[in-house]
């Protein structure tokens, strides 16, 4: 009785997620069709102009139309969050699969690196990436992607270990089945639900962090927009101009909350779980 | 067709070398059933998986000699022991329930021996996957094909994997207690199916276990293992009617016996 409760209770948790997620890219994208003016163009007429028909959601210090500003934004931070979740996925999943599977010495001189790479916190990392590399969008990808590395190839690899000891992976190496093949095409698919999960999470650490690298100026470069960007120019106006401040963080509260609903509301697994038998 | 010369394996996972498995010498001929018996920890186990070359970690040497069909198993490539899993020998297992992947469908699972192999036409993929589950003993093979392991019983499961096992019609199989986990009544279905598999296709069978009333029904020869080391072997019949070892005596008087009560 109550794991048929709780089950429908984390479904509902990861559909809300799903839908707050599915409105701000819906916003963000109709922006490129829709977007009432452009985010660049400054109109010093109307700087710091309240709310108002014609301007939404109000305008900055430069005149330009927060509404556009903030769809770009979004977009931005989205492509930031999703291609170095997108990088670090890719690269921590091959490590950890090599390492748990293999384990051995290899493992153990990977894993201390990964360690230390863990005991420094993800956006320090990333401030010394950009430090050596310099600023940019695509900088800042990388810098993010490099941070969650480690964190994936530690949870894909606690998997394998796991995995590698199950009867499933003998048959398949009987059956002549080459090492890549037993990795990629055997295992992986069952790593699937918690590898997601971790994406998820992934996804609302590096959304966070590229809003906090925009706000302390590493990040994206004006006059591109970002939510952590616009935060950080619209933090002298909090008192005059506090629309500036409210719209974009809003948008940002909102996604983030929709990730961090879909990860913890036992994401795919529960929510799209095929009817078992029972 | 399968010899195995003076093979031993040591486990160096701790400060002294442990020796599992001590100078077994025992040769197998064409379309032959050969029974291993023994207890728990006697060695059976690591000496099939040596044959299926399924024994390669860094903590354990094997030494001596496994030739199967003039190919020395131990010494050669691990490419060339690849073209010969799944394709000349197969094994099953002994627990049913973990040797499928709980995310494969199980068509693609009967089929992959054949897919390693490089067999890539889908559709004549599953006509020998169909055939090889019928053969197993599977009705309505069409709708098994589709199923997720989570949808099948325990000896539906142990068919499949004899499906899958069988379906590159490999010269040895080797069923490591394959009928452990199974209840009585399914024990014996499968042990009835590998006797026509080994009687039809002519496949020798290394049937190992522990349960001596079915290697009596199944084996012609037997293999009594204690502590890695054979203790005794010869023809099945002889060693039930006249067991010459202590140990051999014992194991036969511990096969339960249903006797009446009136």
């Amino acid at each position: 009785m109550s794991s048929k409760m709780k089950k429908t209770t984390t479904n509902k948790n990861f559909i809300i997620g799903f839908c707050m997620v599915l409105a701000v890219l819906v916003f963000a994208l109709a922006g490129l069709v829709f977007a009432p003016f452009d985010p660049e163009e400054m109109d010093a007429a109307s700087k710091l102009a309240a709310p108002s028909l014609k301007h939404l959601f109000g305008c900055d210090n430069f005149g330009r139309d927060i509404l556009s500003r903030v769809q770009q934004g979004t977009r931005m931070t989205l492509l930031i969050g999703l291609t170095s979740t997108a990088i670090g996925a890719v690269i921590g999943t091959i490590l950890g699969a090599v390492m748990g599977y293999f384990g051995g010495l290899l493992d153990e001189g990977l894993m201390r690196v990964i360690d230390v790479l863990f005991a420094i916190p993800s956006i320090l990392l990333a401030l010394i990436f950009i430090s050596l590399f310099g600023t940019g969008t695509f900088n800042v990808i990388l810098a993010l992607g490099f941070a969650i590395v480690p964190s994936f190839a530690k949870m894909v690899r606690t998997e394998f270990m796991k995995q590698r000891e199950m009867d499933y992976v003998k048959a398949a190496k009987l059956m002549g089945a080459g090492r890549g093949r037993i990795l990629f095409v055997h295992i992986l698919p069952n790593v699937m639900p918690t590898l997601l999960n971790c994406v998820l999470i992934s996804l609302n650490n590096a959304v966070l962090a590229e809003a906090g690298m925009s706000f302390l100026g590493i990040g994206v470069q004006p006059p591109q927009a970002s939510l952590g960007r616009m935060l950080s120019e619209a933090q002298g106006y909090l008192q005059t101009a506090p629309y500036y401040t409210v719209f974009p963080g809003l948008i940002m509260i909102i996604m983030l909350l929709g990730f961090g609903l879909m990860s913890e509301g036992g994401g795919w697994k529960n929510a799209f779980r095929r009817k078992s038998k029972d | 067709m399968l010899s195995v010369e003076n093979l031993k394996i040591e486990f160096f996972d701790h400060s002294l070398p442990e020796t599992a498995v001590d100078d077994v010498t025992f040769t197998m001929g064409e379309g032959e059933i050969l029974g291993i018996v023994g207890e728990s920890g006697s060695g059976k186990s690591l000496t099939a998986l040596s044959i299926a070359g399924l024994l390669n970690r860094g903590d354990i040497t094997k030494s001596g000699d496994i030739v199967f069909n003039g190919l020395n198993l131990l010494h050669c490539k691990r490419s060339e022991l690849r073209e010969l899993q799944g394709k000349d020998i197969a094994m099953i297992f002994q627990e049913p329930m973990t040797c499928l992947n709980p995310v494969k469908r199980i068509g693609w699972q009967v089929e992959e021996a054949l897919r390693v192999h490089g067999e890539k036409d889908k559709i004549k993929l599953k006509e020998e996957a169909i055939k090889a589950l019928t053969d197993a003993g599977l009705e309505e093979a069409e709708r098994i094909y589709a199923s997720f392991p989570h949808q099948l019983s325990g000896g539906q499961r142990q068919r499949v994997m004899i499906a899958a096992a069988m379906i590159s019609k490999p010269k040895l199989l080797i069923a490591d207690e394959p009928t452990t986990a199974l209840d009585v009544t399914v024990q014996a279905q499968v042990i009835e199916l590998l006797r026509r598999i080994n009687r039809e296709k002519k496949t020798s069978i290394l049937f190992i276990s522990h349960d001596l009333s079915l290697v009596r029904q199944l084996c012609q020869r037997v293999l009594v293992m204690k502590d890695g080391k054979i203790v005794e072997q010869g023809e099945a019949e002889d060693i039930f009617a006249n067991p010459k070892e202590e140990y051999t005596k014992e194991l036969i008087a511990a096969i339960p016996v249903v006797r009446k009560s009136d």
